[in-house]
């Protein structure tokens, strides 16, 4: 069966590997460690460091920034047929200096092209903005998109204003004149309603609650309806909670419509249509259940299959999707609805489609 | 097929375009209005939402706008919002302006309704 993962971490040893690709003034003064880079506010508890523990560079660092690795241990071990490339250095979270951080974003860019996406034809790759400029950040995504290997523009979660607000239209507009999906992950900086919680299992079981935010603000500040081509998926933040998300979206909706006449549909019709949800991590729930959340959500093509390689909490393609599915639903979360998502050609699908029917 | 029965219930000038007009219908309430138009509108007095009682709500139009600061009405004194969860209703055609919740129905129940010699007839 062929194997869509839709979200793969690759990184850089350390900041200073930008330095060649930035441009001056920021060249010398990453290359004279003049910012070392971001560190989250807090530590790991997994053996791992984060990571699964089973995966070290040769220097014994933990971040992956050796396609070879990536190649290893996802393409070639689980036959993947497509892999997003997701990064985890979002200069977004600069909270000033935006034009260090518009051009670290470019260089970061171009290092994943020449890098990465050149290293081996099953990846694909994810636009990094400033999202703080964005101005800057669409003029980065209209330079990229001429990459055929960008797929999609990354929206790290800012942990202030969410990405409904209408000062961050310029880059939705840039992703929809480029015909580019826009992917919502997670950060170090991502807060819950209270913060970040006050230990690392509890930052990270708010993780949701961070992309419900975003959920809401994009649907309900009009987005959707501004841009009715663009298509949105939202990483790492499981999926369990739609239907609640949808049914409150909606009963709100019917109650005050005539404050925000400019949304058009029903928010589950616009999250059904055009709203993606990565089911990694996934929560070990039973066959029942799952299928009891797909029918509540209403649709069997909004969940697609994600690894999170190499983080911890890494889901493995021949486990994570419950076996006890049918077949055509494993099909469309495994494959098909990121295939249709990003407008993949997938070697043999049709054999593959009519083979599973 | 028996002919509906007529019931005499108020005055056509008590009936005003934006104005929600109670009058006892057997032991419920029917809400009257007129839409722009002249024509005059007699509903079931309970909402097919969750049964407030309609008379407390208000007559509206269609609030339209494609961004913040621009939202314009159309079609005033067409559309009824439910005095308890504001859901809106077009009194043209009953129907919920946004669609029902799935399985649900959740239409305006419209009795027929005309003027005669100044005064205002349902039939049921
Ligand atoms: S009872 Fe009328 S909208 Fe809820």
């Amino acid at each position: 069966m062929p194997l869509i993962d839709t979200d793969v971490h690759e990184s850089f040893a350390g900041v200073k590997d930008l330095v060649p690709y930035l441009k001056p003034p920021y060249k010398d003064w990453i290359a004279a460690g003049a910012w070392r880079g971001f560190s989250q506010p807090f530590a790991y508890t997994s053996p791992g460091n984060g990571n699964r523990a089973d995966v070290t560079n040769p220097d014994g660092s933990a971040s992956v920034s050796d396609p070879a690795l990536i190649k290893r241990d996802v393409l070639d071990a689980y036959d993947v047929t497509y892999a997003l490339l997701t990064g985890y250095f979002y200069p977004t979270g600069l909270k000033m200096q935006y034009g260090l951080a518009s051009a670290m974003a470019a260089a970061y860019n171009d290092m994943v092209a020449e890098k990465w996406l050149s290293f081996d034809d099953r990846l694909r790759g994810s636009i990094q903005v400033n999202a703080r400029d964005p101005e800057a950040a669409a003029r980065e995504i209209d330079r990229m998109a001429t990459h055929p290997a960008m797929v999609q523009v990354m929206l790290p979660v800012v942990d202030d204003i969410a990405y409904g607000h209408p000062y961050y239209r310029p880059i939705f507009a840039a992703a929809d004149r480029n015909d580019l999906v826009v992917a919502f992950h997670h950060t170090v900086f991502a807060e819950g309603p209270y913060g970040m919680g006050l230990s690392y299992m509890e930052r990270h079981s708010l993780i949701p609650l961070a992309i419900m935010g975003q959920v809401i603000s994009i649907i309900l500040n009009g987005v959707f309806d501004a841009f009715p081509k663009l298509r949105f998926i939202m990483l790492e933040g499981g999926f369990s909670w739609l239907p609640h998300v949808m049914w409150r979206m909606d009963r709100e909706y019917r109650q005050g419509r005539v404050e925000v006449p400019w949304i058009k549909k029903l928010p589950s019709q616009h999250a059904r249509e055009r709203l993606r949800l990565a089911t990694q991590p996934s929560e070990d729930i039973s066959n029942e259940a799952f299928l009891k959340v797909v029918d509540l959500i209403g649709t069997d093509e909004l969940l697609v299959f994600a690894t999170d390689y190499p983080h911890f909490d890494f889901d493995d393609p021949d486990a994570a999707v419950p076996k006890g599915l049918p077949e055509e639903l494993r099909q469309k979360i495994l494959w098909k609805n990121a295939a249709s998502l990003y407008g993949f050609d997938v070697p043999g699908a049709g054999a593959v489609a009519e083979a599973a029917e | 097929m028996s002919a509906a029965t007529r019931y005499d219930v108020c005055a056509a000038e008590e009936v005003r375009v934006g104005a929600l007009t109670p009058v006892p219908f057997g032991r419920a309430t029917l809400v009257l209005t007129r839409l722009p138009c002249g024509s005059l509108r007699a509903l079931a007095g309970r909402c097919p939402h969750q049964g407030a009682a309609l008379q407390f709500g208000c007559v509206t139009g269609l609030m339209e706008g494609e961004c913040d600061g621009a939202i314009a009405e159309s079609r005033a004194g067409e559309v009824l919002r439910c005095p308890w969860h504001g859901f809106e209703f077009d009194l043209a055609s009953g129907e919920p302006v946004v669609a029902p919740p799935a399985a649900r129905r959740m239409r305006l129940r419209f009795f027929d309704v005309s003027e005669e010699a100044g005064r205002v007839i349902v039939s049921k």
